[in-house]
């Protein structure tokens, strides 16, 4: 089954979409779902999706810039990309992108499923997106430090991901998913975010606002922030910065 | 000097309390000529109607009746506008000290009509004259006018004044003055109402002739120099004048207004061209400030508007209410919804102004599915677009407004169930017909005739608007008259045909 992605910043838009949809008949399933450009970086080497459907209009990302990143990074990803009319042109300025269609606002089943149908064609002509299919084998990754260094270095990069990692070292992404969880104990993800809530919770303070954080640490979203933080610490950022000295 | 504006002004009016008023302007049109000119003592500008300006320097005495009521000697008249001199002014005029002098006289004319509008003099000083024959080295020399008056020289040589002087070969007679011969030689100068006389002595001196030519010619000079100094107020002053008037005649009659760019005199006429010039900068400066002012304040407004409209809020609205419906089981609000999603999402075109047929017939089984959610079964629509009409170009919206008629001031009307029928075909003139059938009510003929009839002006009923304002949109939009056929029958039916021309491609890209 091909899996699909939806990035959108309304949750009814992406409910609607899933819930309206015979995702079944077109031998599909929604894998995941991401409210912010920021969130879909971070998520989207684990969900693995061969096509994501992504709002443009979004805060902090939009979803033109997400799709820079994600052609850049997983070639033979379907990107369809969702506008209502006022940003229609901004869409069609992006030629350049491989950008698989642009579907008007407010989305028409039948539409969609047409749309689908062809990406569905396209991914059987063409095979599905490789994550990380090639493997780089034997050679030996003594470096699994050196990504660990330059994670610390780089997490306030709010582009940084596996894949985009991998690429900085040569690797295929899932060699370097299985070769660092094996030597760390940690999935990629959650070792990326470790380093960005350890050092959130460094900057945290009662007069601290999480804004202010959630960009220094490398996830402008502030709501994915949140949900990252409380996941992390067990507690809300506020409750959290209540507990803190001054800074 | 016939190029001065204020003077032709004055001597061209027709309205002679009007002409009065402008007696000022006119002489100070004339004082400029006096300044300017060495040697004119006075002007003299006389209408037909006897009213007259003049500016000079002294007294004179005019004669009023010889000029104002015979009006001016014929001879001047039989000139058409060449120039007749007299000395001291012909018996007409005469200066309050006597002092000789010389008097221009020409008729004038309009120069558009050639009509005779005036009369001018100029009187010269005869001082100029006196300067002449100083330059010689004789002192018995005398100039006289052509009747024997006195001008210059020595005033005794007036007595021996004889008619056949005036003539322009040289003429001699002899004397007895003081028991000493003389010989009296006399010429006409050239071109000028001037005779000169000189008495030479005949023991010892026998030379006359020679320096009566010598000072004909300078008199000749003097005569050529007043020419010249009228060449030169038209060269330089009245000539570029014109032009410049011409030039922003120009100017001012294009779209917008222009700098002028002719070639102009380096002088106050030039710079007369460049503040016109600064002035045209200024005021284009001010109008373009004025445009963008408005231009802002347009922006504005529609941006106003679109926020009311706002269909980005509308359409994440739209969804986010018909995955409500759809989380609470109501699958057919959901439906709906999405209906209205996109018929606003095609009736909103991204502001296109004109879409393919095909999505206008989009526009119409959107908006009939909706009303059928409201009316229920009372309507049937069918649809009968030929392929090759999917694409041509129409103005948006000009279906909707039809079917919307056919529901309300037809099929509900009747109280029975009723048909909606849009078909398109194209004809071999490659001309699209639209056609919008309804067995609604029908309209009377009177109403149909209007609507089809060239009623541009005519301010329709609430109920026709829809109907009347396509039709006016159609005509616009394809530059043609007959766009529409209206067939009715009260109570059984109506059927509204579009013809325009088959295109596909939009206007606005052919404009580019």
């Amino acid at each position: 089954m091909y899996k699909v992605m939806l990035i959108d910043d309304e949750a009814s838009a992406r409910e609607l979409m899933k819930e309206s949809l015979d995702w079944e008949s077109l031998d599909m399933y929604v894998a995941g779902e991401a409210e912010s450009g920021i969130e879909a970086i971070n998520t989207i080497d684990d969900i693995k999706p061969d096509i994501i459907f992504v709002d443009i209009s979004m805060p902090f990302m939009d979803g033109i810039q997400f799709s820079v990143i994600a052609a850049d990074r997983y070639p033979g990803l379907i990107i369809i990309i969702m506008t209502a009319f006022d940003k229609f042109e901004y869409a069609r300025k992006c030629v350049s992108l491989p950008i698989f269609e642009y579907m008007l606002k407010p989305m028409v089943r039948s539409e969609v499923m047409e749309t689908l149908k062809k990406a569905k064609e396209r991914l059987e002509e063409r095979g599905p997106v490789q994550w990380g299919a090639s493997e780089t084998g034997d050679e030996q990754l003594s470096a699994t430090e050196a990504v660990m260094k330059y994670i610390q270095e780089n997490y306030t990069d709010s582009t940084l991901n596996l894949t985009s990692v991998a690429q900085a070292f040569g690797f295929s992404s899932s060699y370097l998913s299985r070769k660092f969880k094996s030597e760390t104990g940690k999935g990629f993800a959650q070792y990326l975010t470790q380093v960005r809530m350890e050092n959130a919770m460094k900057l945290a303070g009662p007069d601290v606002k999480m804004f202010n954080i959630s960009a220094k640490v490398g996830i402008p979203d502030p709501n994915y922030f949140g949900r990252c933080f409380k996941k992390y610490t067990g507690k809300s950022y506020s409750e959290y910065a209540q507990g803190c000295p001054d800074k | 000097m016939i190029m001065e504006e204020p003077l032709a002004a004055f001597l061209k009016e027709e309205d002679r309390d009007e002409a009065f008023n402008l007696v000022i302007d006119a002489k100070y049109s004339m004082q400029r000529i006096i300044n300017v000119t060495n040697g004119v003592d006075a002007v003299y500008a006389f209408r037909t109607d006897g009213l007259y300006a003049c500016t000079k320097r002294g007294v004179f005495v005019l004669d009023e009746q010889n000029y104002v009521e015979d009006l001016w000697p014929t001879p001047v008249l039989d000139l058409r506008g060449r120039a007749l001199e007299y000395a001291n002014g012909n018996g007409a005029l005469r200066k309050i000290d006597n002092y000789p002098f010389i008097s221009i006289e020409r008729a004038f004319y309009d120069m558009n009509t050639q009509k005779r509008t005036g009369y001018l003099i100029l009187f010269m000083s005869g001082k100029i004259i006196d300067q002449a024959l100083g330059a010689l080295p004789d002192t018995d020399i005398c100039a006289v006018g052509l009747d024997g008056t006195y001008l210059s020289g020595d005033r005794n040589l007036t007595r021996v004044y004889d008619r056949s002087f005036a003539s322009y070969k040289v003429s001699h007679k002899m004397y007895i003055v003081r028991g000493q011969r003389v010989m009296i030689s006399g010429v006409r100068v050239k071109d000028a109402p001037i005779i000169v006389i000189s008495c030479i002595p005949l023991e010892g001196k026998p030379l006359p002739g020679r320096t009566l030519r010598i000072l004909a010619f300078l008199m000749a000079a003097m005569a050529f120099g007043l020419f010249a100094l009228g060449r030169f107020v038209s060269v330089n002053i009245t000539r570029p004048i014109n032009r410049l008037i011409k030039a922003m005649n120009i100017g001012g009659s294009e779209k917008e207004l222009v700098p002028i760019s002719g070639r102009m005199p380096d002088n106050e006429i030039g710079l007369l061209r460049d503040s016109y010039n600064s002035m045209v900068i200024r005021i284009r400066d001010l109008i373009q400030e004025l445009i963008t002012k408005e231009q802002t304040i347009q922006r504005a407004e529609m941006r106003v508007l679109q926020e009311q409209i706002k269909p980005h809020f509308l359409y994440n609205s739209i969804g986010m209410i018909s995955s409500l419906a759809l989380r609470n089981g109501a699958g057919d609000v959901s439906s709906a919804l999405e209906t209205l999603g996109r018929f606003y999402r095609n009736f909103l075109s991204k502001g296109d102004k004109e879409i393919p047929l095909e999505r206008e017939v989009l526009i119409v089984r959107d908006y009939l599915a909706l009303q059928k959610l409201r009316y229920g079964e009372i309507i049937r629509d069918e649809y009968d677009i030929k392929d090759e009409c999917l694409k041509c170009i129409v103005p948006k919206l000009i279906l909707q407004p039809l079917v919307e008629n056919s529901i309300y001031h037809g099929i509900r009307l009747k109280g029975e169930e009723g048909i909606i029928r849009v078909s398109a075909s194209i004809d071999d003139d490659n001309l699209l017909h639209i056609i919008v059938y309804d067995t609604g009510v029908g309209m009377s003929k009177e109403t149909a005739d209007k609507l089809m009839s060239g009623i541009k002006n005519v301010s329709p009923d609430e109920e026709s608007f829809g109907l009347w304002g396509t039709i006016v949109r159609l005509r616009y939009y394809f530059n043609r008259d007959n766009v529409v056929k209206i067939e009715s029958e009260e109570g059984e039916y109506t059927r509204i045909e579009f013809i325009v021309p088959a295109t596909t491609v939009p206007k606005a890209e052919e404009e580019k």
